[in-house]
C-alpha cells in the first residue's frame, strides 16, 4: 500500500526540502503533489485522493490554520491525516492546529527521521 | 540564553551575543556551516539579498538577514537539493525561508512561546538600499562570518524602542 501526499508551502525550496525528506524516509509513497497556499491545496484535495497533508502555517491567500479549519468542517477532508511543518513555535499556533485536527506539528528546520516518526504516527499502524 | 528564552525577556534583554547564538544555531542547523561573530559593519554585502520578517506582539518590529547571493545558492542547495537550480527566484526563496526560521527563533527568545506574536510573510529584496528604508529603530545588529567566507548581517528592529 502506498500513500499519496500533498505538500503545502509557499516556498518552492521548502516544498522540495519536504519532498526530499519524504524520499529518505523509505515510506511507501505514491503520488506527491504540491500546492503553494491553502486555497490551492483545497482545490487539489477536491480533485485528488490524498492520504496525508503536510502544510506550512504562514502562507499568502489562505494560511495553514484556515486550511485545516476548512478541512475539519468537511466530513470527507476531515478524515485526512495532517501534519503542520512550520517555523512558527508559539504555543497558540500549536494548540490552534491541534484543535482543528492536526495529527502532528514539526518545526523547521527538521531532520528526516523526525518527519518519518511524525508521518508514521499520523498514518497509524498501516506504515 | 536559557533564562531569557523561558521568560520571554523582550528586546531589552537581547544582546548581540544572544542574537549571534540564536542566528549561528539556525544557520548551522540549515547548512551545517561554521559561524564566527564579526563587526556588523564588515558584514554588509555589496551585492546580495535581504530577507525581512515583520512582527507584531508585545512589541512591533522586524527581524532581518542579509547575505551574498553565493550563500543563498548554498542554502537553497542544502535545503532543497542542488538540482533545484540557482535562479534569482530560488535564491530569494531560500533567503526568505532562512529569515522565516531565524525570526521564529529570535521571537521565541524575545517573548517566549506563550505570547501571541503575529509574523508576516518574508519580504525579500536584492536592493541594499532597502536596508535603510525602515523607520524602525535598530535594537541589535550583528555580523557573522559563515564558513570563513561569507558575510552575513542579522538585525532586530522595533517600532518603539523600549525605554522611550
Amino acid at each position: 500500500m502506498s500513500f499519496n501526499v500533498l505538500i503545502v508551502d509557499d516556498s518552492a525550496v521548502m516544498r522540495r526540502m519536504v519532498r526530499r525528506a519524504l524520499a529518505t524516509c523509505e515510506l511507501p509513497m505514491g503520488q506527491i503533489l504540491e500546492a503553494s497556499d491553502g486555497e490551492q491545496a483545497l482545490q487539489v484535495l477536491s480533485d485528488s485522493w490524498i492520504d496525508l497533508v503536510l502544510t506550512d502555517i504562514n502562507m499568502p491567500h489562505m494560511g495553514g490554520h484556515a486550511m485545516l479549519e476548512a478541512m475539519n468542517e468537511s466530513d470527507e477532508l476531515g478524515a485526512i491525516a495532517t501534519i503542520v511543518v512550520t517555523s512558527e513555535k508559539s504555543t497558540e499556533s500549536i494548540e490552534r492546529a491541534r484543535a482543528v485536527g492536526a495529527n502532528g506539528y514539526l518545526i523547521k528546520p527538521f531532520r528526516p527521521d523526525e518527519l518519518r516518526a511524525m508521518v508514521e504516527n499520523a498514518l497509524g499502524s498501516v506504515c | 540564553m536559557r533564562a531569557a528564552s523561558q521568560a520571554g525577556a523582550g528586546t531589552k534583554a537581547v544582546s548581540s551575543a544572544l542574537l549571534f547564538e540564536v542566528s549561528a544555531r539556525v544557520l548551522s542547523d540549515i547548512c551545517s556551516c561554521t559561524c564566527e561573530a564579526i563587526s556588523p559593519k564588515m558584514a554588509i554585502p555589496l551585492k546580495g539579498w535581504q530577507g525581512v520578517i515583520s512582527f507584531e506582539g508585545p512589541e512591533r518590529g522586524s527581524v532581518g538577514v542579509s547575505m551574498p547571493a553565493e550563500l543563498a545558492v548554498i542554502l537553497a542547495g542544502t535545503m532543497a537539493g542542488t538540482d533545484i537550480g540557482t535562479s534569482p527566484g530560488i535564491q530569494a526563496d531560500a533567503v526568505g525561508e532562512t529569515a522565516n526560521i531565524l525570526s521564529s527563533s529570535v521571537l521565541a527568545l524575545l517573548y517566549g512561546t506563550r505570547n501571541h506574536v503575529q509574523i508576516s510573510s518574508p519580504v525579500v529584496s536584492g536592493d541594499p538600499a532597502d536596508l535603510a528604508s525602515s523607520t524602525s529603530s535598530e535594537v541589535v545588529s550583528l555580523g557573522i562570518l559563515v564558513d570563513e567566507e561569507f558575510f552575513v548581517q542579522v538585525w532586530l528592529r522595533v517600532a518603539t524602542p523600549p525605554g522611550l
